[in-house]
């Protein structure tokens, strides 16, 4: 009888350790999930930020560099910026590849006080410069992501 | 002082055909190996190996297209 009431004890101590340990690690995930949206928002509005965020320095400054490096040139270049609306689906495309730079998307007109030229080669170049910025930028923010839920080291 | 250091760079900024692949296959080298790799050691290498291959692949071609262009 007493052996039966302490063996229940222990079960009920066990499911209530088991509890416990379940609530930690679904508010262990609740965190990782925050800071890898924190992240994930911080490295597509600025190249390099979300990888800072995680204590990443090396990793966030040659992105920064890399991402800022392409998206500054393309403009020097004269590149073409798509915008939101331009009613066709290439252009769509393009501005999705644009907009993926964050904050140096609306930098455009501030580095292209002309305006684009794709009349020559390299303002043609610098379209896809600043495209390839964007797509470069969206990758980093997928590692971003990946590091902070923990699936990469 | 700000405009006068961006009228410089634009100006600075011709760069020719081969310039610009250069430039491109270099910055997307650097970030495909902060991509892929997670050693610094690997991820040099990688570097390396994307830029002599966007470098070589990207002449290749233009030796190809070489007759055509005229």
């Amino acid at each position: 009888m007493a052996g039966s009431k302490l063996e229940a004890s222990h079960a009920a101590g066990g499911q209530g350790v088991a509890a416990a340990s379940r609530a930690q690690a679904s508010g262990a995930n609740a965190g990782r999930a925050a800071l890898a949206l924190l992240a994930a928002i911080a490295a597509w509005l600025v190249p390099g930020l979300g990888h800072l965020l995680l204590g990443r320095w090396g990793r966030a400054l040659l992105f920064f560099c890399a991402v800022s490096g392409l998206v500054v040139s393309g403009y020097l270049l004269r590149g073409n910026v798509f915008p939101p609306h331009s009613g066709d689906s290439f252009g769509t495309l393009g501005f999705l590849a644009d907009a993926g730079t964050g904050v140096f998307y609306y930098f455009s007109r501030f580095f292209e006080a002309a305006g684009p030229d794709v009349s020559r080669a390299a303002g043609d170049y610098g379209t896809r410069f600043i495209a390839a910025a964007g797509v470069v930028n969206v990758l980093a923010v997928l590692d971003t992501i990946e590091i902070a839920t923990g699936r990469r080291s | 002082m700000i405009c006068g250091a961006f009228i410089f760079i634009n100006s600075a900024l011709r760069l020719s055909h081969l310039g610009a692949m250069l430039l491109f296959a270099l910055l997307i080298s650097v970030a495909l190996a902060c991509l892929s790799q997670r050693t610094r050691a690997g991820g040099l290498k990688y570097a390396l190996w994307s830029f002599a291959l966007f470098v070589l692949i990207g002449v290749g071609v233009a030796w190809l297209m070489y007759p055509i262009s005229r």
